[in-house]
């Protein structure tokens, strides 16, 4: 028989077991209580989107919950799930969702058509006043948004309810984003090196830009565009105090439906503006946050 | 016939700095030759380079290459191809498309490119590395697809700036002989900048020693290590002893008075002060009788074939290479003399 043999073989585990057990028994600890520090932070952080996202689709009158008395047509009043308030919310606030819309989308695009040159001519220019230029375009980020609304107001009434009008104020927002993730990357490489590379190489100043200086941009733009979008979609301030009952964005259309409507109404607001921008921040979450650090630091 | 690339008085001062950063570099390089710009960091022949590159513009001077003056055209119109210290490469190309970049912006179409791109990093031996890029590359593999590129639009005139001194001592050692085998074969007008002299002297047909902005000395590199012009250039070529000294008359014949003794002067001697070098290779151990003088022997690094002796006469410091067998049997009173010819001296 071979049973002997084996009980020692299999003793000798639990042995080892028994020494190790002490020093892992600590590491779990302090792991335990990490854990649950971080529980606690992500249930305060997430419990309030939770909540309005629970909100946007639960029935609470059904649930006898709330006596709140949502009037819209009535056939969804005894279930438990409806989406009738988000029918309602794209319905109603169309206007001011595709407006925002494209005014981030018009946004990145001047953006990159302004800003991309812009955070060149910080990281690689060699002309006076390089260092002014800069700090003139990270301003807008160190002042109260009212603050700058009210100066744009004052210095261009005339233009007031324009829908350029409120693209040019998000632009004063959005531009230190993208030139700020241009100079960025730019600087963290030896730029000049590789465009003096491809002097010699025989390439002119526009063959250099195109082939090389965009080129080693594109991720620095991407994320740039990404940023922009983001807080162009989501820009209160500015929005709020330029609009006009035909310039409003949707974040002070869903400000409106705090002020003026049901909980379920403006949960289910949220939600859609959470739908659009989530997306966005995960992919910039996604593509680094190296650049976006630098560029919070900038601001 | 290969035209010849000749540079006039050319000068550069920055801003910032006082002194000139070059000043009146006055030479026409050996076409079809390797010429190594040689100094000490800080000498100017980056700034030098970058002159004759037309990537800095110079405060004076002309570069001409055969009978064109192309001191005010652009870089990118000069046709010189460049290889720099940091390679340069693009990163966001392959290496085949690092190398068909030059041919790309002389629109030149995607077939040829491509045939000529392989071509070259054929020649500079790394083909099977062609679809890479370049961060998944060494050091090594990447000075060659920048020589590659460099190489691969046919320049007048090849630059290269310290192109081994950021790889480590073995690859460099191999890439230089590749080099070396390359250049040869291109017969190309090169000027290759470097702070290394090892790599200098057995590169380069020429050298053009630099110091503080100016020419030192310019000529082969055995002629330069035998008969330096100055003090400077003795100690930068290899290891040498200098030393000030006076040539006198006496009976025998003309003398060399240096710290550590007398010794017979060297044909062609004027009479008057002087500089003389003996490069540690020339000093050797003799018997007492033949000695021309004796030193302590402060330490000795033994180096493999030779030994290098630090020595002592007096208060006067030498250095010695020794071969390694000979045994130090008196190292407070070390017999020695200087080899026949090994004494150069100028007035």
């Amino acid at each position: 028989m071979n049973l002997p043999a084996s009980i020692e073989v299999a003793a000798l585990p639990v042995e080892r077991a028994r020494e190790a057990t002490p020093r892992r028994a600590r590491i779990s600890t302090s792991k335990r209580l990490l854990i649950a520090l971080l529980a606690v932070i992500l249930f305060v952080v997430i419990s309030p989107v939770v909540v309005v996202m629970l909100g946007s689709f639960l029935n609470t009158s059904f649930l006898g919950l709330s006596s709140e008395q949502w009037v819209g047509d009535g056939s969804d009043a005894n279930s438990l799930i409806t989406f009738q308030w988000f029918s309602y919310v794209l319905k109603l606030y169309q206007p001011q969702l595709l407006f925002s819309f494209q005014l981030a989308v018009l946004s990145v695009v001047v953006c990159i058509l302004i800003g991309v040159p812009a955070g060149y001519l910080i990281a690689r220019g060699d002309f006076p006043g390089r260092r002014w230029l800069e700090e003139l375009l990270l301003l807008p980020l160190a002042l109260p948004g009212i603050a700058i609304s009210i100066a744009l107001i004052q210095a261009y009434a005339i233009i007031r309810g324009r829908w350029y009008f409120v693209l040019f104020g998000h632009l004063i927002y959005t531009l230190p984003f993208m030139a700020r993730c241009v100079a960025g990357t730019l600087r963290s490489f030896d730029c000049a090196e590789l465009e003096r590379a491809a002097q010699s190489l025989g390439a002119g100043p526009w063959q250099r830009f195109f082939f090389v200086v965009l080129p080693s941009l594109r991720h620095a733009i991407t994320l740039g565009a990404l940023l922009v979008f983001a807080v162009s979609f989501g820009e209160f301030n500015v929005s709020f105090l330029l609009m006009t009952p035909l310039t409003a964005t949707f974040p002070s259309a869903l400000y409106a439906t705090y002020t003026f409507n049901s909980f379920q109404v403006s949960s289910a607001a949220t939600v859609v503006f959470l739908a659009v921008i989530l997306p966005v921040l995960a992919l910039i979450q996604w593509l680094g946050g190296d650049e976006l650090s630098k560029v919070e630091q900038g601001a | 016939m290969m035209a010849t690339l000749t540079v006039q008085g050319l000068s550069k001062t920055y801003r910032q700095a006082g002194e000139a950063a070059v000043c009146d570099f006055t030479h026409t390089f050996a076409p079809g030759r390797i010429t190594a710009l040689l100094g000490p960091s800080g000498s100017g022949k980056s700034t030098t380079l970058a002159m004759i590159a037309g990537l800095l513009e110079p405060d004076a001077g002309s570069v001409q290459y055969g009978g064109e003056d192309l001191t005010g055209v652009l870089a990118e119109q000069r046709e010189f191809g460049i290889v720099f210290q940091s390679y340069a490469l693009f990163p966001h190309l392959t290496a085949r498309e690092n190398v068909e970049f030059g041919l790309r912006v002389r629109g030149i179409g995607a077939g040829e490119r491509r045939r000529r791109a392989l071509e070259m990093l054929e020649l500079v031996r790394i083909p099977q590395l062609a679809e890479r890029r370049p961060t998944q590359l060494s050091g090594g593999e990447q000075q060659r697809i920048a020589l590659a590129r460099a190489l691969a639009f046919r320049p007048r005139v090849l630059l290269m700036d310290e192109p081994l001194s950021a790889l480590d001592a073995k690859l460099r050692d191999e890439l230089r002989a590749e080099l070396s085998r390359l250049l040869a074969e291109l017969e190309l007008t090169t000027i290759y900048v470097t702070h290394d002299q090892g790599e200098a002297m057995s590169l380069g047909h020429e050298l053009v020693i630099m110091h503080r902005g100016r020419i030192e000395q310019c000529g082969a590199p055995s002629d330069l290590y035998r008969r330096p012009s100055s003090p400077f250039v003795a100690e930068f070529l290899g290891s040498a002893n200098v030393f000030a000294g006076e040539c006198a008359q006496n009976g025998r014949g003309l003398i060399v008075r240096l710290p550590f003794g007398e010794l017979v002067a060297p044909e062609g001697t004027a009479k008057g002060k002087c500089w003389a070098m003996v490069r540690p290779e020339q000093i050797e151990v003799t018997t007492p009788a033949e000695a021309q003088f004796h030193a302590r022997v402060e330490s000795a690094f033994f180096l493999g074939g030779h030994t290098r002796l630090h020595l002592r006469v007096g208060e006067t410091a030498l250095l010695a290479d020794v071969p390694s067998h000979v045994p130090i049997v008196s190292p407070e009173a070390l017999p020695l003399r200087v080899r026949d010819g090994g004494l150069y001296v100028k007035n």
